[in-house]
């Protein structure tokens, strides 16, 4: 068989197979996604909400990112005696057929530079992307609380 | 030296030895003040000075943080916020929200007024000189850190207590609310300072 026949092969058979290997981003599902609304003075806020891994893999969550502000890290808190530490953490684990929460004082996405403020109800796309590199838009609801 | 005499030295020894002993008993131990946490401050508002005497008569709940925490002092401050408005009317005017700021650096005090009001509209925002805020911080015993955070986009985050101290109408520190309070655990704290 020479090269060019096992190329076209292989192609035909990625094309054909493509389908059944969804991405994480087509897996990973998103609930209730929020963004805290803050003192105009200040530009910047949190994001919060649920993932739902339902594949027998791990994954995890690398990286997001909004139009609405400069920058979104991924961090977290340890409660040390009352004592809040918050940290800038590389990656949040998505553990197989588990939820993994996002919420006040705990994990959350740190947003900077927010370019206007945020009211109540306003809506607010976030881009996340996961370890395969694949990218989904969840829609967060702006709320003050 | 006859015996009357002796007797006499040792009768004003055992004397001494008396006053001595129920002054050690009942002062306490030399190094060990009794711990008095809280007490007055004066800080600056975006409406110039301001000190915790200036609240005498009202409860005042106090909340140290500072305004680039994205996440646990807006919790603390929504919160305490959500407490305050459930009561009535009249309790509510009783009771006077602080935030003060352990970023004096960053935090300008019409910054911190403006942050605070946002919250609710009585609360006032309190800074100070980076002096000033670590003896008010000391004085309620307020842990606080400052934390380069390399590659971030914030360049430097703040380790700190996340409490409400609620202080009574006379200026004392009556209890400290962790952060797990919830809003239910808040109005009854409140409610107490209020009765008394």
């Amino acid at each position: 068989m020479n090269i060019k026949l096992r190329t076209l092969l292989a192609s035909a058979l990625l094309l054909a197979t493509s389908p059944l290997f969804a991405t994480v981003a087509d897996d990973i599902q998103v609930v209730d996604p929020m963004i805290r609304v803050v003192p105009p003075v200040v530009t910047t806020t949190g994001a919060f909400m649920t993932f739902y891994n339902p594949t027998d893999t791990e994954h995890f969550l690398v990286g997001a990112s909004t139009g609405v502000a400069k920058k979104v890290e991924l961090h977290m808190h340890i409660h040390d005696n009352g004592v809040m530490r918050m940290r800038q953490i590389p990656h949040i684990h998505l553990p197989p057929h588990k939820d993994k929460r996002l919420k006040p004082g705990g994990l959350h996405l740190m947003i900077y530079g927010l370019k206007k403020p945020l009211h109540a109800g306003d809506k607010v796309d976030i881009e996340l992307e996961f370890d395969d590199g694949s990218r989904k838009t969840v829609t967060a609801t702006a709320v003050k609380r | 030296m006859n015996k009357k005499v002796s007797i006499t030295i040792q009768v004003l020894v055992a004397i001494a030895l008396g006053i001595w002993l129920s002054y050690y008993f009942n002062s306490p131990p030399p190094g060990e003040a009794p711990l008095q946490l809280g007490g007055d401050f004066t800080l600056t508002t975006a409406d110039g000075p301001a000190s915790l005497h200036d609240f005498k008569g009202k409860v005042t709940a106090i909340y140290f943080g500072y305004t680039s925490c994205p996440d646990v002092c807006p919790t603390a401050l929504y919160n305490l916020a959500a407490a305050i408005n459930k009561m009535t009317p009249e309790e509510q005017a009783q009771i006077q929200g602080l935030f003060v700021t352990l970023d004096p650096e960053r935090d300008t005090p019409e910054k911190v007024g403006e942050y605070a009001r946002h919250f609710h509209p009585g609360f006032i925002g309190m800074t100070g000189t980076q002096d000033q805020i670590d003896q008010v911080a000391q004085q309620y015993l307020v842990i606080h850190k400052k934390v380069p955070m390399p590659g971030s986009e914030q360049e430097y985050a703040i380790d700190h207590s996340s409490r409400v101290y609620i202080v009574g109408r006379d200026g004392k520190l009556l209890s400290m609310l962790p952060h797990s309070s919830t809003e239910e655990d808040t109005i009854a704290y409140l409610r107490e300072a209020l009765a008394k």
